[in-house]
C-alpha cells in the first residue's frame, strides 16, 4: 500500500512521481462516519538512485493511499486523526522538511477542500520535537497556519 | 516532618484526598498504604481498582505501574482477609502465562470462588501470554461457566479477549450491558447461531487486531446483529469492506493501521533482496 517518493538532499520537487496504490475499500461504505483515525509508519532514508546519478531522500509512505481514501469520504467526515511514526535512519544527516512533509501536501489540499480537519501526531526516531517542525516546508506551514493541519503532539524516541 | 505533612494531607476533605490518590500509580499507592493505617484505608479503593491476575510469576520488567499485579493465590488470600476489597475491582485482567500444552494447570480454577465477588467490575480481559495461544475449548467447563457469569454481571461494559482461540462470540449474545469488545490475536473465533439474533444491541466500540480470516468471517456475521459505532481495525484490510458493510448504518468512528497493510510488502521486498 505504500508509495515511494524521491527528494534531492537539498530539498526540492519529488522525482519521479510515484505510482499510488488504490485502497481496497472506500469510506463511502460508512455513510455516517465522523472521525477517521489512521496509524502510519513512513520510512525516510537516503538512497542512491542509479538513473538520477545522485543520492536522494527516499520516502516510502502510505499517505498517498490515505489521500485516495479521503477522496471517497462521506460528507459526514469531520476529523482525520493521523498518528505518524516516522522511521528515519539511525545515523547520518536528518531528512529535510520537504522529504518529510511533501507527501502530506496533497492530503492537506484534499482535506481543506472537503473540509476535514486533520489532527497530526508525529513521532520521530531522532528529530527533536519542536513547534516549528514544518518550518522548512512552506506549503505545510501554510496548511498549519490555516488550521487545516493541527499538530497535536510531536515526540522523539531518543532525543536528549 | 513527614508526620506534619501527613496530617496536613489528612486535614483535607476526604473527597479531595481521594481525588489526589486517583492520580497516583501503583508503586506510589503502595507507599501511601504503608505510611499510615488511615491512608491505607483510603488507598485501597485505588490500589485494587485495576488488577492483573497471574497464574505464574511474571518478570518484573514486564510490569507496568498502572495495574496491581497479583498471583491468583495472593488475591484469594487478600480477599479472604478483607472481603470488601473485591468491591473495589473495576478492571480485572486474567493473564495466563502457564503453558497448558506442558502443564495441566488448575490455577485458573482457583479463581472460581472469588469471581462472583467482583460486583463492580467494569472491564474484564482474558489474555494468554504463552506464545502458543490458548484454546477456549481446552479450559475447564467450570471456568468457562464462571467467565460467562462474569460477562453477565450488570456493571460490566468492556470485554477484551487476547490471544485466545476458539472463543465463542455467542457468549456475548445476551450480555446487554457490554458496550466494548476487543479481539486481539484471536483465531477460530466462531458464532454458532448468528442468524437468529435480533440486530438491536449497540456496541460502542469493537477492536480487532491480527485475527485470522475464519475469525473475521464469524465476526462479520456477528456484527450484523449489533450496531457498532466505533471500529478499530488493526490488521490487513482484507475483509474490511465486508465488515464495513455490516455496520453501515451505525459506524461513526473508524481506526485503521496502514502499517499492517504495508509491512507485509516491506518484508516481501526485504526477503526478495536477501
Amino acid at each position: 500500500m505504500s508509495s515511494t517518493f524521491f527528494f534531492s538532499l537539498d530539498g526540492d520537487i519529488p522525482d519521479p512521481l510515484p505510482n499510488i496504490n488504490t485502497p481496497p475499500f472506500t469510506l463511502s461504505a460508512a455513510p455516517h462516519l465522523k472521525k477517521l483515525s489512521v496509524y502510519s509508519r513512513p520510512f525516510i532514508f537516503r538512497a542512491y538512485v542509479g538513473h538520477l546519478n545522485a543520492p536522494y531522500w527516499k520516502h516510502s509512505s502510505d499517505v498517498p493511499t490515505i489521500t485516495q481514501l479521503i477522496r471517497t469520504a462521506p460528507p459526514s467526515l469531520e476529523e482525520l486523526i493521523l498518528k505518524v511514526n516516522f522511521q528515519e535512519e539511525e545515523s547520518g544527516p536528518l531528512p529535510n522538511g520537504h522529504a518529510i512533509w511533501s507527501p502530506f501536501i496533497p492530503l492537506a489540499t484534499e482535506c481543506s477542500s472537503l473540509p476535514i480537519k486533520v489532527y497530526l501526531s508525529a513521532q520521530f526516531r531522532r528529530m527533536k520535537p519542536q513547534p516549528a517542525i514544518t518550518s522548512d516546508c512552506k506549503e505545510m506551514t501554510r496548511f498549519v497556519e490555516q488550521g487545516v493541519f493541527v499538530l497535536t503532539a510531536t515526540s522523539c524516541l531518543d532525543w536528549s | 516532618m513527614f508526620g506534619c505533612a501527613f496530617w496536613q494531607i489528612m486535614s483535607l476533605p476526604t473527597d479531595v484526598v481521594d481525588y489526589i490518590l486517583s492520580f497516583l500509580q501503583v508503586p506510589d499507592l503502595k507507599s501511601c498504604a504503608q505510611s499510615h493505617p488511615l491512608l491505607s484505608k483510603l488507598v485501597e479503593r485505588h490500589l485494587y481498582s485495576s488488577i492483573i491476575l497471574l497464574d505464574a510469576p511474571l518478570y518484573p520488567y514486564a510490569r507496568d505501574t498502572c495495574h496491581l499485579y497479583l498471583r491468583i493465590s495472593q488475591l484469594i488470600k487478600r480477599i479472604s482477609d478483607n472481603a470488601h476489597i473485591a468491591n473495589y475491582v473495576r478492571n480485572l485482567t486474567i493473564y495466563v502465562t502457564n503453558d497448558f500444552g506442558l502443564f495441566r494447570s488448575t490455577n485458573l480454577e482457583d479463581i472460581l470462588p472469588i469471581m462472583p465477588m467482583f460486583s463492580q467490575l467494569r472491564k474484564v480481559t482474558f489474555s494468554d501470554d504463552t506464545g502458543r495461544g490458548l484454546s477456549w475449548q481446552r479450559l475447564s467447563m467450570k471456568f468457562r461457566s464462571a467467565f460467562f457469569s462474569t460477562l453477565n454481571q450488570q456493571p460490566l461494559k468492556d470485554v477484551s479477549i487476547r490471544h485466545i482461540s476458539d472463543f465463542p462470540l455467542s457468549l456475548l449474545d445476551n450480555c446487554e450491558t457490554v458496550r466494548s469488545l476487543t479481539l486481539h490475536r484471536c483465531s477460530y473465533v466462531y458464532h454458532e447461531d448468528a442468524l437468529h439474533i435480533s440486530g438491536s444491541t449497540t456496541l460502542e466500540s469493537l477492536s480487532i487486531r491480527d485475527c485470522d480470516e475464519a475469525s473475521l468471517r464469524s465476526i462479520i456475521a456477528w456484527v450484523q446483529t449489533r450496531r457498532v459505532r466505533s471500529l478499530e481495525f488493526l490488521q490487513r484490510f482484507r475483509l474490511l469492506p465486508q465488515l464495513l458493510s455490516g455496520c453501515v448504518n451505525s459506524l461513526t468512528d473508524l481506526t485503521l493501521d496502514f502499517y499492517h497493510e504495508s509491512a507485509s510488502c516491506i518484508f516481501l521486498i526485504m526477503g526478495f533482496w536477501s
